[in-house]
């Protein structure tokens, strides 16, 4: 099964996506700050990221345009998450380099057909 | 120069040149005229000389023939007749002679004329004539020659003079001509300089002006006109500049007050979109977890409660950090829309100091921290919304504790007065992390520190210095904050206390009167009950149980009763069924305060009002004042001579609640004035309008200033006050 890296700083986010990624027969790897995504991303070559944008140490957006000036990392497609809905929020986060967005509160199917768009169109 | 001065200048030199034309054609004239009467004299005095010389003549002529007849001794060759015509001939002639003597001597110049010395051959002549014809023939003769030579002379002299006087009036003629010329041409040349210059002068400076005005109709307020001197122009300029200058502060105030909406805006929007982004973060756990479960019970046959409950506690926990949030949003909101009341009271601050103390002492625990406490307290009591200094003082207690560890927290508060005024001084600090210069700059701004993962074990939002902040500036007072990264963090509040002491601020409000008995056995909720109607100026009698209630209200027969429902032993609706049954009780008010809505049941059951717990005081007093049988709102004192106001008054709704004091005399007024509170003043129709006026000033004294004030004077105004008076009028139903 395909690997989702997790990068999110809220622990009961973090959580609960993961259970419900696992739930579906993902495998989930989790990582709490920007820096620790990139690190893990290099480590762990997942197959698809899900980028929250509000972190510690590298926000998402950072994290992002890194991930996408990297020869090795710009592959992996990333999944903006937010919780800032705003109009402008979702150009920011594509501005940054995100393949795609989706706000929360996560609604699972939608986040999945995305997720499985995105790995579909990978291979 | 001014301009002004240019324009007297101009007008000076022309005045100047006029009138020396003048002077020269008064000079010319008088010079011509005296010249012309001097030529006249002279051509009489030369026709006067001719006459002279003539009659000398013919008498001369006549004298030789008479010597001669002598001579040839002819006796009596002239008769008496004829020789005394020759003797008054003489006699003319000498008179003649005198007067053309002093003629000449006049209109010659000295020098320039010659006695006639006429005298000496007159005389000869009449001694001739008289002494009997004795013959003198040759000395007369030679006498009669040299006159006359004389006499030749003097013509000369005065032809001499004529033409003299005549070149003389030419002369003049032709220089006033020159001279009226050269005035005229000078005249000519002044005006026109002066004028080239004054418009040139005038162009320039309305060039100036008008380049100002242009550069300012571009918006270019920085534009000065530049320095034009201090005439007229000048004194323009400055007016225009200062105009200027005006105009560009009240751009620059426009600006920056739009500016400033702007960046309110700004701040509001970035608000929102904050807001937003905390709204959606407990949510997406609650609806994520919730989700989670449902597919679980769904798919999970072997499923039992102990392996949800962990779950359902977290999403009661973002719930409840949701409520949280939502509070304090809401709390903001009502802050900055003024909806915030705030409710001054006397309170005992050590009592309230002590009891922050115990609620935060867990907090301080669970960090390992030690709370140090020094209150020193000069007042008792102290005038203070207890609410939001409790509030504050937790906020900074509870963000001292969060971001302390193992370490000090320090509480101390103190009074002081500065101006006259007093001041509650309440400083936390902690040996915390501290902040960063860039992190105490941003500190009390909204969800700089909202974060669920580290919020969660206090219940924060992130807005509880901004809330805080807010609360201090509703009461008049400021936070401020030091830090040093590391080191620890200091906060100081500062509260201006005792300032609403004043008993103007009930006003109107305290004169809700009335017996409530407030009957529920939670005793908190009693005290609050309590105070809010104390506040309103009601009489609260308390009783702690249904039983306790019921023959309170039986001993004191209250004009409402406020009764909760959920009580241990008789409950709120059998205190309400007995309330009901009695003969006297039976039509008292009742309102019933509930944790269920049950408002329908409430008042099928024979409930007066339905309130759902928690019940705001402000709702709490809304509610018992529209219940309350009315009674007297107020003292109306109504000065008026006759009754025509009073007759108006009497008819209105709302009328029969108030204690109408009506009177005309003013001494009577005085006395009220006095004697009772008053709620309200109408001044009605009254003759002595001076005294009428010295009680108006009187009443707008500090003593007085809070009291309603209603005028009519005449019909139409007593008919237009209808209006006002009405609103007033029923404020107390």
């Amino acid at each position: 099964m395909p690997t989702i890296l997790l990068v999110e700083d809220n622990e009961m986010n973090r959580d609960m996506l993961s259970r419900r990624l696992i739930r579906k027969g993902y495998e989930v790897l989790l990582a709490v700050d920007g820096q620790q995504g990139i690190d893990m991303c290099e480590q762990a070559k997942p197959d698809l990221m899900l980028l929250d944008m509000s972190l510690p140490v590298k926000d998402g957006w950072q994290v992002a345009r890194e991930m996408k000036a990297s020869a090795v990392l710009q592959t992996i497609p990333i999944i903006a998450l937010t919780a800032h809905a705003m109009a402008d929020d979702r150009q920011r986060a594509l501005l940054a380099g995100c393949d795609d967005y989706d706000t929360k509160p996560v609604d699972l199917p939608r986040l999945l057909g995305k997720i499985e768009h995105l790995l579909g169109a990978a291979q | 120069m001014s301009f002004t001065r240019r324009l007297t200048f101009s007008f000076v030199a022309i005045l100047v040149l006029s009138l020396s034309s003048v002077l020269i054609q008064v000079w010319g004239n008088d010079t011509r005229r005296r010249n012309v009467w001097l030529l006249q004299h002279v051509i009489r005095t030369q026709s006067e000389l001719n006459d002279f010389s003539q009659r000398m003549y013919s008498t001369h002529r006549k004298i030789l023939v008479v010597d001669a007849l002598a001579e040839s001794g002819t006796q009596n060759g002239i008769t008496v007749a004829e020789r005394k015509e020759l003797l008054s001939g003489i006699d003319a002639l000498v008179a003649l002679e005198e007067e053309l003597n002093d003629d000449l001597q006049e209109y010659l110049e000295q020098g320039r004329y010659e006695p006639l010395d006429a005298a000496l051959l007159l005389q000869h002549w009449r001694q001739f004539l008289e002494s009997d014809f004795e013959p003198h023939g040759e000395d007369l003769q030679r006498e009669y020659e040299a006159l006359s030579s004389r006499i030749s002379a003097n013509e000369w002299y005065l032809l001499t003079r004529s033409d003299e006087i005549n070149v003389g009036l030419r002369e003049v003629v032709s220089m006033t001509n020159k001279v009226a010329l050269a005035v005229f041409l000078l005249a000519l040349i002044t005006t026109f300089v002066l004028g080239y210059y004054m418009t040139r002068y005038t162009r320039r400076a309305i060039r100036q002006l008008q380049k100002g005005t242009s550069e300012w109709g571009e918006g270019n307020f920085d534009y000065s006109i530049g320095d034009m001197g201090r005439d007229e122009f000048g004194q323009l300029a400055n007016s225009f500049n200062d105009m200027a200058s005006s105009l560009r502060q009240a751009m620059g105030s426009a600006r920056e007050a739009s500016r400033r909406a702007d960046a309110a805006n700004q701040a509001k929007s970035g608000f929102l979109a904050n807001m937003s982004h905390e709204l959606r973060t407990p949510m997406n756990a609650i609806i994520g977890y919730s989700e989670m479960l449902l597919e679980e019970i769904d798919e999970e046959e072997q499923l039992s409660v102990s392996d949800l409950q962990p779950d359902l506690e977290k999403i009661q926990l973002a719930g409840k950090h949701l409520l949280t949030l939502i509070n304090d949003v809401l709390d903001i909101s009502k802050i900055e829309s003024g909806r915030m009341a705030v409710f001054w009271e006397d309170v005992a601050l050590e009592a309230v100091l002590r009891d922050v103390e115990i609620t935060v002492a867990p907090l301080m625990e669970k960090n390992r921290n030690i709370l140090h406490c020094d209150f020193d307290l000069r007042n008792e009591r102290i005038r203070t919304d207890v609410t939001r200094l409790r509030q504050i003082l937790l906020n900074l207690l509870s963000n001292a504790a969060k971001f302390t560890r193992s370490g000090d927290v320090f509480l101390s508060v103190s009074e002081l007065t500065e101006d006259g005024h007093d001041y509650l001084l309440a400083e936390v600090r902690d040996t915390g992390i501290g902040m960063s210069e860039e992190q105490l700059g941003r500190v009390f701004d909204a969800f700089v520190q909202a974060d669920l993962s580290t919020t969660k074990q206090y219940g924060g939002s992130g807005l509880g210095l901004t809330i805080s902040r807010k609360f201090a500036e509703l009461l008049g007072g400021t936070i401020t904050a030091s830090s040093e990264l590391g080191r620890g963090s200091r906060f100081v509040l500062r509260l201006p206390v005792g300032v609403g002491a004043s008993d103007s601020i009930g006003g109107l409000e305290k004169t809700a009167s009335g017996d409530i008995l407030v009957i529920d056995d939670d005793l908190a909720a009693l005290d609050l009950s309590h105070r809010a109607l104390s506040r309103e100026g009601y009489h609260v009698r308390t009783a702690s149980s249904g039983a306790e209630g019921l023959v309170m209200a039986r001993q004191h027969r209250p004009d409402l009763v406020v009764l909760d429902v959920m009580m241990p032993g008789l409950d709120g609706w059998q205190v309400l069924h007995s309330l009901r049954g009695d003969p006297v009780l039976g039509s008292v008010p009742v309102l019933m305060l509930s944790m269920l809505n049950e408002h329908d049941l409430g008042l099928l059951l024979g409930a007066s009002g339905y309130l759902v717990k928690p019940v705001e005081s402000a709702e709490l007093t809304a509610v018992v004042r529209d219940l309350l049988p009315a009674t007297a709102v107020g003292n109306m004192l109504l000065i008026e001579e006759g009754d025509a106001l009073a007759q108006v008054i009497e008819l209105l709704p709302g009328a029969e609640h108030w204690k109408i004091y009506h009177t005309g005399d003013l001494a009577r007024v005085a006395e009220l004035l006095t004697e009772l509170p008053w709620q309200l003043i109408v001044l009605g129709p009254h003759n002595d309008s001076g005294q009428i006026g010295r009680l108006v000033a009187h009443l707008r004294t500090e003593h007085w200033r809070t009291v309603p004030m209603l005028m009519a004077q005449t019909d139409a105004e007593i008919q237009s006050l209808r209006g006002q008076l009405g609103a007033y009028l029923n404020r107390g139903e």
